[in-house]
């Protein structure tokens, strides 16, 4: 590995917050990935696509847990996005005084949302 | 995250002017002007992959609503079932894997230039041109794999 992953890396499990930041960003996504080639995957090779295979692949154990997993890293995934989106666009020479408050509205409903999906999550996936 | 969100920053606020600039006369510009100025394709790049970021958050509440709807039972697989094969549904599907592959590919540049490969001017205009390419080839795929 090169010397700036190893930087970036040291820094991150220092849990500097823009580099914490960054690996969990990184983390992720690589989890994100992962879980929509599965589901990917699934399309593509279940033969007839029924109520029953349906429901039986949500069932599965790893495909529930797999499930909680991605929609956790979908609201830290999310929530580094909009902040990071946020703080470049909802700026001061934008919006002139009232930046802050509507930053915060922002932020606010961001981090709702994130809570909401993981919430709703847990109720679809532990549920059934 | 403050030093990558300054990079896109840089990147998008850096407008190249296709018309070379004249020698002498005004320095003045019009608005006409502003039809032969443009982003980089870096800049582009970049922009769009927040646009697919933003735009796949909220598309999360419609799948996570889909998947809660379709695990009801039977009857209401197969009514969601049926809207996913109207065109309307169909179209929504296609628009949701477009920003999914676009987001997902971008995103794999970004892991890549990581591990410090493409980090020059010109490794970071070739690896864009690769992303928009290799997105637009998934999304033409994933058009053919909703629709046909």
């Amino acid at each position: 590995m090169n010397e700036k992953v190893v930087f970036k890396l040291t820094n991150a499990f220092k849990m500097s917050s823009g580099a914490s930041d960054w690996l969990i960003q990184r983390t992720t996504a690589v989890i994100l990935g992962s879980y929509f080639l599965t589901l990917f995957a699934f399309f593509l090779y279940s033969e007839e696509l029924n109520f029953a295979v349906w429901t039986g692949f949500f069932n599965n154990i790893f495909i529930k847990i797999f499930t909680m997993l991605a929609v956790l890293s979908a609201g830290l995934h999310g929530w580094i996005g909009m902040w990071a989106i946020g703080g470049d666009y909802l700026q001061e020479h934008h919006f002139g005084p009232i930046a802050g408050p509507i930053r915060r509205v922002y932020l606010g409903l961001c981090i709702l949302l994130a809570f909401a999906y993981v919430g709703f999550a847990v109720l679809i996936v532990w549920g059934i | 995250m403050c030093s990558v969100s300054s990079e896109v920053q840089k990147v998008e606020s850096k407008v190249v002017k296709k018309k070379s600039r004249p020698v002498s006369g005004p320095r003045n510009i019009g608005p006409l002007d502003l039809l032969t100025y443009t982003f980089p394709l870096t800049a582009i790049a970049s922009i769009t992959h927040r646009i697919a970021g933003v735009f796949l958050y909220f598309s999360l509440g419609l799948a996570l609503y889909a998947l809660h709807y379709s695990l009801q039972s039977e009857e209401h697989f197969n009514n969601l079932a049926g809207f996913f094969s109207s065109p309307l549904g169909m179209l929504l599907v296609w628009v949701i894997l477009s920003g999914l592959a676009y987001h997902f590919v971008a995103g794999i540049k970004h892991l890549i230039m990581d591990l410090g490969i493409g980090e020059s001017l010109e490794g970071g205009a070739l690896l864009a041109k690769l992303t928009v390419s290799v997105a637009a080839l998934l999304i033409v795929l994933a058009g053919f794999w909703v629709f046909l």
